[in-house]
Parts: structure tokens; sequence; C-alpha cells
């Protein structure tokens, strides 16, 4: 484990971010944004009014700065070499006869790496400076198990099975504030609290804003409503005492804070699928002013063993959907969007080598990409192992050299001002001294 | 909106929220809290015998019935649990005369196929590349699914040609992406929002049906895609005479005259119907003369839907109710997915009937061979297409055309190779489990592993099963070796050498899996997990792994073990797992005697509670612990559930009318009283006893009924501070409403959360 986190030495050309040695020059031109002229990309005569304030002081935790971390899974190891591909890479193209994205296909960033065709709404984001890229990122631990994999990534803890708690959890946990916190505080979009969001702070499952509400429309609904309050506040059962708590306090405040009010921006449009009704829900939360400190959603589909497809097929269109709804979420929140930062993971890669059956198998390093307001995009950071035999993980994988604890600690230390990164990520040995400068 | 606007009503919101925050708790102290669940019994006396049977009922069956303890009481425990071990001696004819709503299932895999071909089978056969079958149902079927085929073709060329760009061709099949040009276009709903049939197959995503109003969308099923009927027959779309001449009909020839009709004139004969009509159209058909009308919408349609409502009636109605559970547990162990391509629907009958219920109480090597060949698990896990890379099929494909015979592009030479999908997760989750995966971080400190597994041999089972394959899958998936396939060579597994052999390889290999001792292990933890605690006590798994690995994976061994040992009966397992949302809804429906007529919305429910059947797409299947079951929304979605079905609100589903309302009306006390021993086989705690009366007086108060769901006092206190009405003031239809608001309090209870 250790291995991998000191052999990182910036030895590449690739443009990459590390321990912040261009800190310096991106803060002054943040986005490159009026140099860049990539103003017109969005396609709005308004300034977003976060663009023409001086950078904020860094606060200390996230009740006081309003900032807000969005965390996002990819489930079931995304094909991350086809997502930002290395496609004049040689051995990309030789390991991958039927699936490697063709130079004219891809959305080149900087002759070496080129965006998946179907993230072509990531491209402007990316341009712009608001999204960041970290390539050959993943977790120390080598198993190939989705199910281990995806525990590992959301426990925060590679390689130990016995953590009850998921990191995020933990870091939304290290603040200490005396004012009452939001039920909100932790939303998972779906019928269950995911792994990331378990732990000792309370965190809500919503499938559906619009049906949050216990009776519905029964005549007589807000009776019974109480008395299955009076219910689950006496009993004695812990679990479900907990939980029902947490429930009506929800019910509650969404019934207030009517969120469904919420309409997406004009010209925002959300893909009309699961993962895109979770942002757009996630939007309407943060909107509604309800005290959301992080939120977590997910998107499954990414086990392409069979037939992915290269530019067009299977893959892309998991992509389409994830790229699509991500952006439309980020136009959604127009100003608000300054205080967010967003964050999207896999359990692990897959095989550098295409499989016999037009896809890819598991496999280990992949890609993370990181979209928010205070984020140095326009790049690609981390270091890039190489897909020449010998620089494989097991002759198989792409290798990984960036821990995916260390953009996780650098997200939550920067939104969440969650600084003690020893409790969110124990035996990690992650310090701001480790960060990748990436926001 | 003006940035400023936002800010200050937000801020005013949640000045207000935390307001309310404050008042939300309650008045009196609270409760002190346990560690353990159940509420108010002595937590370490053993239990009594009445418990000791409820247990029972609770674990191996999906809940008690009224009279189920008495009987089991009665029978004698013991007696009871060897017969359940034992399924055929049990009679089932009552639940065989429901599932006879269901005749697609009784058909063969190939008869399936046939009769309802898939959307795959129909463009083969609009191409002119397949015979068209003789039977005059089955050609009408064909006939109209072809014709609704070639209109959905035309109009996306007319939207090709119109957005200037070619469509993927996942989004020709998906059929789920609305937004996209060229969707296919309405087909007739011949039976109304409340047949079997009208529920939303297709749909991989459950959250997206539930945008609606919860007690709406669980009372109506998903919307059809046809019009609404007006009162009214529209003349102009088809002749009222005609209609009228149709509908007077005998079922059989009404059929025949509906069949006979075009594609078109069939969309607009459907169109033309008042709700009477549509009403009359389907009164008197038969199961499968229904299935036959059905299937005009859309043949995959009518697979799906029997699948899942058959195995929601067996759950609920079955008297083999351990081999009912135990059919779950095996499905869900060897999870595989509905959605998973067009041709899964069509597996799962069979791997339902004849895989998994067949084998479940019988030895595991039998049913994990079972699994391995089955179509059901080769499509899912992908084994089906796996090839050695040195077998005959990669190296010197067979000549031909580019295309097979169901229309789809052959691979190229470059994807023809090994696919360890399933060989690892065989491994991993079917047998040895993951903890004796060895790999650079991980050595595996249960001795049970062995030298555990690794990559090198998770690549080793791929080749020793290659060839394990599916016949003609467009045409009914039949299980397969195809020797062409299957890499040569001697294989290397697990630090053994299997010779080179064939298909007989996979069966040594299979062999080597049932009978290691990890795999007793980890398969006994599992069930120990569903049958007693989420911690089960290692004696426990040490015992019923010690009965596994004598008896050759002897399931009702195993079972007896667990049945016969002290852990399951100590009091800490009472009641200490929490019911999955399936064990939730069937306990429900087991509990309240509910007659199930469609289970359309039960399905949906389902799916909206965070467990549709066949609906986990990962192979690791549902969890079988709390936590990931007890969260905000599946709390407000298990109430609401409740409610619905205590209100009678389900569409297809009926609460028998309370026994004696007037005499209950009397006295809700003593009703009450009742209710409990039927949800619940045993008396609440008075707290809960004192606010479902309480409450359930309540109910019949419209001003009560009108107050606004924030409370302005705790509600405990304003609970308390209500008059209950003098009882023989309440008329039938309020004793009525009083019984239903008990029933569905009950039903949403903490208490009935656990088994």
């Amino acid at each position: 484990m250790n291995t991998i986190r000191t052999a990182i030495h910036d030895t590449t050309d690739w443009g990459c971010d590390l321990h912040g040695r261009d800190l310096a020059p991106r803060r002054i031109t943040r986005r490159g944004f009026m140099k860049d002229g990539a103003l017109a990309l969005i396609g709005t005569s308004t300034i977003p009014a976060f663009l023409t304030r001086s950078v904020l002081a860094e606060a200390t935790t996230a009740a006081a700065s309003r900032k807000k971390l969005v965390v996002l899974f990819q489930r079931g190891a995304a094909d991350g070499l086809n997502i930002v591909a290395p496609y004049r890479d040689p051995n990309y193209v030789a390991m991958r006869p039927s699936l490697a994205l063709k130079p004219d296909q891809v959305l080149d960033l900087n002759g070496t790496f080129g965006l998946h065709p179907a993230l072509a709404s990531f491209k402007p984001l990316y341009d712009q400076g608001h999204l960041a890229i970290i390539h050959a990122a993943g977790s120390p631990d080598t198993t190939r198990s989705h199910f281990d994999a995806q525990d590992y990534m959301e426990s925060g803890t590679p390689g130990v099975k016995a953590t009850t708690d998921g990191w995020l959890n933990r870091a939304l946990s290290t603040e200490h504030l005396s004012t009452k916190l939001s039920a909100f505080r932790a939303v998972a979009l779906g019928s269950q609290v995911p792994r990331t969001l378990q732990g000792k702070l309370p965190a809500i499952a919503l499938n559906n804003l619009s049906d949050f509400s216990v009776g519905g429309k029964f005549a007589n609904a807000a009776p019974v409503a109480q008395a299955f309050q009076a219910l689950y506040d006496d009993s004695t059962d812990a679990v479900l005492h907990g939980t029902g708590q947490e429930t009506f306090e929800a019910v509650r405040m969404l019934k207030f804070a009517d969120p469904a009010q919420y309409k997406p921006a004009d010209g925002v449009t959300y893909p009309n699928a699961p993962f895109g009704n979770s942002l757009r829900q996630i939007a309407q939360l943060l909107k509604a002013n309800l005290g959301v400190e992080a939120a977590f959603a997910d998107i499954g589909g990414w086990d392409t063993h069979v037939n992915q497809g290269a530019a067009t097929g299977q893959l892309a269109n998991r992509l389409r959907e994830f790229s699509d709804s991500i952006a439309a979420f980020w136009h959604d929140m127009g100003d608000d969007a300054e205080h967010i930062t967003l964050v999207t993971m896999s359990e692990f890669g897959r095989t550098a080598h295409q499989n016999g059956t037009g896809g890819t198998d598991h496999g280990h390093a992949n890609v993370m990409f990181v979209l928010g307001g205070h984020v140095r995009g326009g790049k690609l950071y981390g270091k890039w192992p190489g897909l020449a035999p010998e620089q494989l993980n097991e002759g198989r994988d792409l290798a990984v050299t960036t821990d995916f604890r260390r953009v996780l600690a650098e997200v939550s230390f920067r939104s969440l001002g969650a600084h003690n990164l020893a409790s969110v990520f124990p035996d990690a040995e992650i310090s701001p001294s480790t960060f990748l400068n990436l926001i | 909106m003006p940035p400023l606007a936002l800010s200050s009503r937000s801020a005013l919101a949640l000045v207000l929220c935390a307001t309310l925050l404050d008042t939300s708790l309650p008045a009196q102290p609270a409760p002190a809290k346990a560690t353990l669940p159940p509420s108010h019994r002595d937590r370490t006396a053993p239990l009594t015998s009445q418990e000791r049977t409820l247990h029972a009922l609770n674990r191996f069956t999906f809940g008690p019935r009224p009279g189920d303890i008495a009987a089991v009481s009665r029978m004698g425990l013991d007696r009871w649990f060897e017969q359940q071990l034992n399924p055929s001696s049990i009679d089932d004819a009552s639940l065989d005369r429901r599932l006879a709503a269901f005749p697609a299932m009784r058909l063969s895999q190939l008869e399936l196929v046939s009769r309802f071909p898939s959307n795959q089978l129909i463009r083969v056969a609009a191409r002119g590349d397949l015979p068209l079958p003789t039977d005059p149902t089955t050609h009408a079927i064909y006939v109209d699914s072809m014709a609704f085929y070639n209109e959905d073709q035309a109009r996306k060329s007319a939207a090709q040609l119109v957005a200037g760009q070619t469509l993927p061709p996942a989004a020709a099949t998906s059929g789920s992406t609305s937004a996209s040009p060229g969707k296919r276009g309405p087909r007739p709903d011949l039976l109304g929002p409340n047949s079997l049939y009208s529920i939303a197959y297709g749909s991989r995503k459950p959250a997206a049906a539930a945008l609606a109003d919860l007690a709406s969308t669980m009372a109506v099923p998903q919307p059809s895609p046809s019009p609404s009927p007006g009162s009214q027959h529209k003349e102009d779309l088809y002749p009222q005479a005609a209609t009228t001449a149709l509908l007077a009909l005998p079922p059989a020839p009404r059929v025949v005259r509906i069949l006979q009709l075009s594609p078109s004139d069939l969309i607009a004969f459907r169109k033309s119907l008042s709700a009477d009509e549509l009403r009359r159209l389907s009164d008197g058909l038969s199961p499968e003369q229904e299935e036959t009308l059905a299937a005009l919408q859309g043949p995959q349609r009518v697979v799906a839907a029997e699948v899942l409502g058959s195995r929601l009636e067996r759950d609920v109605y079955s008297n083999r109710q351990l081999e009912a559970v135990m059919t779950d547990f095996w499905l869900n162990h060897f999870n595989v997915f509905l959605h998973k391509d067009e041709q899964e629907p069509y597996l799962l009958p069979a791997y339902e009937r004849d895989t998994v219920r067949h084998n479940a109480l019988g030895h595991f090597e039998t049913l994990l061979t079972a699994v391995a060949s089955s179509p059901a698990m080769l499509v899912y896990l992908d084994n089906a297409q796996s090839i050695g890379p040195d077998s005959e099929a990669a190296n010197r494909p067979k000549r031909g055309p580019a295309t097979s015979p169901d229309g789809k592009p052959k691979p190229a030479a470059v994807d023809r190779g090994l696919n360890e999908n399933y060989a690892r997760e065989l491994l991993e989750l079917h047998t040895l489990g993951v903890r004796c995966e060895v790999s650079k971080d991980h050595t595996p400190t249960d001795k049970s592993c062995g030298a555990g597994y690794t990559q090198a041999d998770i690549t080793e089972v791929a080749k020793v099963l290659s060839g394990w394959t599916v016949d003609r899958p467009a045409l009914g998936s039949m299980a397969s070796y195809d020797d062409r396939r299957h890499q040569p060579g001697d294989k290397h597994v697990f630090g053994s050498t299997i010779p080179a052999g064939g298909e007989r390889e996979g069966l040594e290999l299979l062999h080597l899996l049932a009978t290691s001792p990890a795999t007793a292990r980890f398969v006994s933890t599992k069930l120990a997990i569903r049958f007693v605690s989420d911690d089960p006590p290692p004696a426990l798994i040490n015992r019923m792994t010690k009965s596994w690995l004598s008896s050759n994976g002897d399931l009702r061994i195993v079972l007896r073990t667990l049945f016969n040992s002290p852990e399951f009966w100590a009091p800490s397992a009472y009641r200490a797992k929490v019911k999955t949302p399936l064990e939730f809804v069937v306990s429900a429906l087991r509990a309240s005697t509910a007659d199930v007529s469609n289970p359309t919305a039960l399905v949906t429910s389902l799916d909206r509670l965070g467990m549709p059947l066949y609906g986990m797409q990962t192979p690791n299947g549902y969890s079988w612990l709390s936590e990931p079951w007890v969260s905000t929304s599946a709390l407000v979605t298990r109430m609401n559930f409740a409610l619905t079905l205590a209100g009678n609100h389900l569409a297809g589903v009926t609460l028998p009318p309370p026994a004696l309302v007037s005499a209950s009306a009397a006295d809700p006390a003593q009703h009450e009283r009742s209710l409990e021993q039927t949800i619940l086989g045993e008396p609440v705690s008075d707290r809960t006893r004192a606010i479902i009366l309480e409450q359930s007086a309540d109910a019949t108060l419209p001003a009560q009924a009108a107050r606004d769901f924030l409370p302005a006092s705790p509600p405990t206190k304003a609970l308390v501070s209500v008059q209950r009405p003098p009882a023989n003031s309440l008329s039938q239809a309020q004793a009525q409403s009083q019984v239903q608001t008990m029933t569905g309090l009950l039903l949403g209870s903490p208490e009935v959360q656990r088994r």
C-alpha cells in the first residue's frame, strides 16, 4: 500500500497538477474564463455572480460556508480506459482491437487523452475549468470483487472488512456544531442508505420527493401519520425507533419546504432516467435550503463483460445518461454551483485488454471526475502508469497511481471542512500536503 | 428567480423548520432504549411454547395466517417441520387453482418462446427469415406483432430522416427512453388498466414509476398506453353496430374475431370503446383467452407479468411454505436479473420451477449443477458467450453469413475468447465466498478456504466452463455443451489438475466446489443469517457446516440441524430479524387473509419498497441483513403500504370484511386485541395498543381528520386529550373505517417490521 503512495513522483509531461506545483498560476486565472473566451460556452449573457467575486476565504465547516458535496457512485466498475482514453497509445490500440476509440471519435483533451464522445456535455465544463479528471485512481486493495471493492471504497478503508461506517458519514461527523443539525444534512437518493453514508450521523434515504409523506392522500392522513409517529417514538426497538424519528422529522421538513416547487432552470432538461431523476431531486433539495451538506446518488450498468461497444453502444449509452445528468445538474444549480463540489467514483476499472466477448473483465485503476465552483479543472491529475505489458497491474490492468482516498480526502477537507482526515480515512496517512490540489 | 427572493424565502423556511423541530420532541420522558429489538417480553426468558410456534412460523414460512399457530400446535412443531421438509407430502391444490390464472407458466421454455415471441423473434419473422406458426391464435399474435414492428420501423426511419441521425442499436430495443425519436408506437391495451398484464414491463427503473402520489399509484396500476375510455362509444373510429355484434359473441369466437382485425383496425377499435364496452370485451374470458388478447399488446409483456405475478402468489398462498422460503433464498443466492436482455424473461419460469424450486430442499451439488447449466444463469453471467481462446470455434469459425439467424452480427474474430464473469461469481458468490480469494493484499485466514483461489484460478475456471452455452438463443435458449467452444487441454485449479475431458471437466469442478468445506461454511452462514439472526453464533455455523459436510450438502439435514439448535430458539433470536420488503408484503397479505385477484399492484409495491422481484441487477442478490432495509424511505413506504392494503385501496387485492363489525363497534378494544393476534400472532405492547385505540377512535371524527398535518402540540399528548365518542354512536361505515385504521396501524407498526 505504502509503495503505491510513496512511488508517486511527478515525472510526467501530460499536464498533471501534482502537489500544487502550478497552484499559483492556476489560482490567478482560476478558470481561464475570460481569457479563453470560454464564456461563450455557457450560452448566456449573464456572468454567474460567483465568477465576478474573488475567491472566498476557505471556511472551516460546510455549514458555515454553505458548501455542499455531491458524491456519485458508478456501480459495476466503469471502463475508465474508454471514458478518458489514452487514444494515441499504441498499446491501447493493440489491446482493444474492436473497442479502442479512434482519434476522430474522442473529444481531445490534451493531445494524449480524449473524452469518450458520449461525454460531450462534459467537454464545456472541462474547457471552462470546472471539471477535473483524475486518472489511474483507485484502491490500494487489489480485489476484483465488485462487492468487496465497493465496500472498501464506500467504507474508505480498503482491505478492512470490519469497518461499520462510511467515509462520508465520518467526514460529516468531524464537525462539531452547537446548533441543531438539519435532518437533511446527509441524504441519499434511493430506497436504501448506501454504505458511504452509514454511521453515527443520521442519514436520510429518499426515493421520491413527491410521495415522501405518510398517509398520502387518505382522508384521515394527518391523524394516522401522528399515530404512526407515536408508535415509532414509543418503540423500544432501537433501530426502528431511531429511523422512525428521522423519518417523521424529514417528512415534516419536506412538507414545509415543498422542494417539488423548484422546477429546473430554463433550458435545463434532465435525462428521463433514474440517475437524471436522482440529480434533479438533489437539485430540488439543495434549492429548498433544507440544510443538505452531502448528497449521494448512484448509477448502475457499468459491468460491461459483453459487447460494450466503442464510440456507440452499451457503454456509450451509460456515459450519455451519466454526463448529461451531471451537466444538467450543474446548469440547473446556476449561481449556487459555486458552493458545490461533485465527485464521481467506481469500484475499479476494467481489463486493459478486451476480453473474448467484445467486452472487458474486472480490472484495477479507473478514472474519477471532480466538478465544482472552486475546482481547478480543465486538466488531468495523477500519474500515468502506462499501458506497456510490464506497466500493467498483474499484466492485465491499468495500475493505480493515485489512491482514491487522496481525492476524497481533499474533496471532504475543502468542501465539508473535514479536517480530521485521520478519522475519515484511518491509516491512509493523508494530509493536506499530499493533496492533488485540485480544489 | 431573483437570488434575493430565493434566499429570504429560504431563510424563513429554515427558521420555521427549526421551530417545528423543537416542538416535535415528545413531551413525556423518552422510554429507555434497548439495543435489542423485541419490545415487551423479557429478553432472557426462554421462549414459551406459544412463542416457539410463532418463532418457527415466522422463520420457516412467510408469516403465519390466522389459525396457523393453533394448527401447528395441534400437530406438534417437530412433525410440522418434518412435513415442511417434504413439500410433496403437502396438498397444494388451492394454490394450483390460483395459478391457473397464469397459463403461460405451465408451458415448456420452447412452447413459451414460440407462443409469445420476443421482440427479437418478431424482427426475424418480419424479415421473412422465420416460418410463421400454423396455429391460428399464435399465427395472429405473430402477424399483429410484425405489423406493429413494421409500423415502428417506418416511424423510426421517418424520425431519423427528420433528426438526420442514426440511432444506436440499443435505442431500438430499450423502449424505455421516452425522449428518443421513433419510439415504439402505442399498442392496443384490450384488457383495461385492471388486467394482470397492465404491469409496466420493461421498466428497469422502479423509481421512475414512483412520480405520482404513493397511495394513488399503489391503488391504480401503471397507466396503460391507450387512452382511458370515455362513457360513449366513438362512432367515427369504429362503427357501433360492428362493436355491438362483436361484444355479443361468446368468448371464443369473440377472441377469434378480434384476432382477425388488422393492426390499424385493432387500434381504432380499441380507441372507439366506451368504458362499459371495454369491460364487456374481456367478460367471461378464460385465462388463456385473456393471455391471447394481452399478447396483442406485446407478447413479451405477457411472460414478464406472469413470471412476477405467479412468484408472488406462490409465496402468499403455497402451503409448502418452507419450499417457498427456500426457493426465495436460492433465487437470491443464485440471483438472475429479469431485465438482463430480451431473452431472460423467457428463461425464468423454467429457472424458478425446474432449476431452483425442484432442488430447493435437495442436495446442494444437484442445485449448483442445475444452476450452472441453466440458460437463465448462462445468459445472465455471460458464460453462454465465453469461448476457449484455443478452441476450434475461436480459431476456425464456421463459414457462413456475417449475421446469426437472430439478425445480430456475428462477433468478429477478435471477440472470440473467454468471459470470466460467471467463473468469478461462481467462486465468490455461489460457493467458496470472497473471503477465500487470494490477492496481493489478502490471504484467507479461515482454514476452510484451504489455499483459497486466485485470479489465475478464475481464468482457469472460465476455461473449464467454456463451451457451456445455450443453443439458438432467440428460439428458446436450450442449455447445451458445445465442444467446439471448449478450451482444450488440462486445467489447473486450486492447486490440482482437472484433466482434459470436455463437459466432464465442468462437472468435476462443480463437484469440487460443492463438496468444499469453504462452500459448506459460506452457505451455512448465509442460511443462519436468513433464519436466525444478522450475526449468527459461530457454534451454530460450525454445527451446520459439519452437518453439511457429513451429509454431502443435503439441505434437509442442514436445516434440521438448524431447527434443532439451541441458538435458533435462543431468546435473543426471537423477533431479531427485520423483514425484507418481500417478507413484509407477503406476511401482511397472509396475516390479513387478503384475496389477490391481480398481483400487479403488489409487484409495483415491491418496486417501490426497493426490492423488485428478479430486479437485482448485480449477482450478489439482496441483503439478508437489517440495515439496508431500515431507512427513512423504506419506513414511509411500509407505512403507506400498510394503510393502502388495510383501506382496501390496493387494486386487485381485497381484504375480507371484518367479521362482526357491529360487535367490534360495541367494543373496539376487544376487536383490536383480536387484530393483534391475527396480524402479529401475539399481543403488542400496552403503549402501542393505547395509541392504536385512541387513533382509530379519532379516525372517525371529521374534525380530527381535517386537522393540519403539522401538530401544534406533541402528538402523543394530542392523542390522549381526544375524547372517544360513545361506541354505540358509530355507524356501520364508521366501524368499518375504524377497523381499517386499526389494521393499517398494526400492519405498519414497528412490531410487524420484524419476524
